[in-house]
């Protein structure tokens, strides 16, 4: 165990993981065990490897350890999980990790299971999060209205972002075009799709009022039918492309806001 | 000097660990009994290959027997114990070097490769006895991590005297087959000494059918393929497939890149038609005549001088030029396609043999 300690202090992440599940694979000792693992862990989060991790981690679930060994497995299960995009399992651990008799609420937790929220897109339930984390914290009242007023601007401006339906825009661009895009949030690309469309039926006209029918129906109509069906198709598209920015930029200012709430409980 | 051979397959710690505690005291009592009957009269069985991850004896040692137990040596011949500071260290050597086998084993079963391959790497260059064992180990943790030359690079260095040649020659060549180096593996299995009438036959030819097959070479599959008996259960199916694949081959011989180049000269997207490619022709089809139509429209209106003719005639001609030229991509595209298909399936038949066979 010395020997992968003293790997993991030179920041050597790669020989320090091998050297703990060296330590993890010889061992007969449960307790040594699970350390070597939960130190394997942080060398591989290190490496950004929060998927192996949890693997690993998941390994010492079922051995007999001492309670705050388990609840720091639970936490780094969920840390992984939250770090590795599953929010769901993150939620999961944290939810194993509030009903173990021995866990205690302390800041990390209540950080981590603010985010987790955030990144399920529940809100409004971190507001009672935060409320029972600068209670632990025995934060002043000017903290605490400093820290909710910051949380209620968040919320009222921009606020959370209201999804935009794909099958509305679409149908907005089927009887109007160019007003999915406008719906969808993007005036310009309707702007741009609507003057397409009318420049292929002007050419369409033109052509047709100096009597080259054929022409017109090839070089305006059939440009003027693939702008109108790729204009709805790109409505829908747009819808789902723009609802997803927004919920990651609002989950960035989220998460931003929640890291400003640890710090300063912690200064 | 005989290696001793591994299996990562399915090798877990635990378990492992056990069987090896077992094994080790069978062998141990074994020896305990040789020793006893055999006293004066020499141990050959010392120092003989030994058996798929059991421990081992050390290679080399064919007169000392009690070091197993207890670090000394025992003269075979007068029956003394005598300490033997050498054999210790080599004892000792071979003790860490099968420690750190029996982790890396480890390591391959849970999948950690690049950790496999990170501490096989420090082991090198291996010293004699060890060689074959720890190429071959290379070797297949670079196949398991498909990076399959690294991998036929080290397997290929296990030597004929290791019971694991076959299956390195085996899997360097299919790795080789793989990467498009037909030739390399066709030199490398024509090397490859295997029993007559054996399994290891079958596949040797089974493999070199398709190798025959890949390199477009059906004269000398059909020499192979006349071995194929079907009487191994290992390679029956994959040999009656590659019969089907040597029929689909002879059956489809290339398209001709010219021939469709003309069928769309003549009538636009014929040649992609001939291809194989008919929503493509249709499409093609309909553009161009689409266009010319525009362009006879406009001459019909202000003749030949109208700039809206000259313009759309260009555009057209463009269009019928780029028609004719991707019916000829189009064909040769097609080729492509149908021969990295064929080629796909017979390494998939050539490879399940390979796994029916050497991993268990």
């Amino acid at each position: 165990m010395a020997g992968a300690d003293s790997l993991m202090a030179a920041a050597r992440w790669f020989e320090a993981s091998i050297a703990y599940e060296r330590v993890y694979y010889l061992s007969d000792d449960a307790t040594e065990r699970v350390l070597a693992n939960l130190q394997k862990a942080e060398a591989l989060k290190q490496l950004g490897e929060f998927s192996k991790v949890r693997g690993d981690l998941q390994r010492s679930l079922t051995a007999r350890v001492k309670d705050a060994h388990r609840l720091e497995l639970l936490y780094q299960l969920a840390l992984c999980s939250y770090l590795d995009g599953d929010g769901r399992s993150a939620e999961s651990f944290l939810m194993q990790l509030d009903h173990h008799p021995a866990h205690e609420a302390s800041s990390r937790t209540f950080l981590l299971r603010s985010l987790v929220m955030a990144d399920l897109e529940q809100y409004e339930e971190i507001k009672g999060q935060v409320l029972e984390w600068l209670e632990a914290g025995e934060a002043s009242t000017a903290l605490r209205v400093s820290i909710m007023d910051r949380y209620h601007d968040l919320m009222t401006d921009p606020g959370p972002p209201e999804p935009k339906d794909p099958h509305r825009a679409r149908m907005w661009s089927t009887f109007l075009p160019g007003a999915g895009q406008w719906y969808a949030g993007s005036p310009a690309w309707g702007a741009l799709n609507l003057a397409s469309q009318l420049t292929a039926l002007a050419g369409f006209g033109v052509l047709a009022w100096n009597a080259y029918y054929v022409a017109g129906v090839v070089m305006g109509l059939g440009p003027f039918q693939s702008l109108y069906f790729g204009g709805i198709r790109q409505a829908g598209e747009l819808a789902i492309r723009q609802n997803n920015s927004r919920q990651e930029t609002f989950q960035a200012a989220m998460g931003e806001f929640l890291l400003d709430v640890a710090n300063q409980l912690d200064d | 000097m005989r290696g001793w051979s591994f299996t990562a397959e399915n090798h877990h710690a635990p378990q492992s660990r056990t069987i090896n505690t077992f094994m080790m005291l069978i062998r141990q009592s074994t020896l305990l009994i040789l020793l006893f009957f055999q006293l004066g009269g020499g141990c050959h069985l010392i120092g003989q290959p030994t058996s798929a991850g059991l421990p081992w004896i050390p290679p080399g040692e064919t007169t000392s027997l009690g070091a197993v137990f207890s670090g000394s040596s025992v003269n075979v011949t007068s029956g003394k114990v005598r300490p033997d500071a050498n054999f210790m260290a080599s004892r000792e050597d071979d003790g860490q070097w099968r420690q750190e086998i029996d982790f890396v084993l480890y390591l391959m079963g849970r999948g950690d490769l690049d950790e496999s391959i990170f501490l096989l790497e420090r082991l090198m260059p291996p010293p004699p006895p060890h060689a074959d064992s720890l190429h071959y180990l290379l070797g297949w943790a670079h196949y398991r991590k498909m990076a399959l030359e690294h991998s036929a690079g080290f397997l290929l260095r296990v030597s004929e005297d290791s019971p694991l040649y076959h299956k390195a020659r085996f899997f360097g060549a299919y790795n080789k087959a793989h990467l498009g180096r037909t030739g390399e593996a066709i030199s490398i299995l024509a090397g490859v000494q295997t029993t007559a009438g054996g399994l290891n036959e079958a596949i040797w030819h089974l493999q070199m059918g398709g190798m025959a097959l890949l390199s477009d070479d059906h004269l000398s599959y059909q020499q192979h393929a006349g071995h194929f008996r079907g009487q191994f259960h290992a390679t029956a199916a994959e040999e009656r497939r590659m019969e089907q694949h040597f029929l689909a081959l002879s059956d489809n011989p290339p398209k001709s890149p010219f021939l469709g180049g003309v069928l769309s000269t003549a009538i636009p997207g014929l040649g992609r038609v001939y291809a194989g490619k008919s929503a493509e022709g249709i499409i093609s089809f309909l553009y161009v005549t689409a266009l010319g139509f525009t362009t006879y429209d406009f001459y019909r209106g202000g003749g030949s001088s109208n700039p809206l003719f000259i313009l759309s005639a260009s555009v057209t001609g463009i269009f019928y030029l780029g028609n004719i030229v991707g019916s000829v991509t189009a064909v040769r595209r097609a080729n492509n396609e149908f021969r990295h298909e064929m080629d796909q399936r017979i390494l998939f038949d050539m490879h399940i043999p390979l796994r029916n066979a050497f991993i268990r």
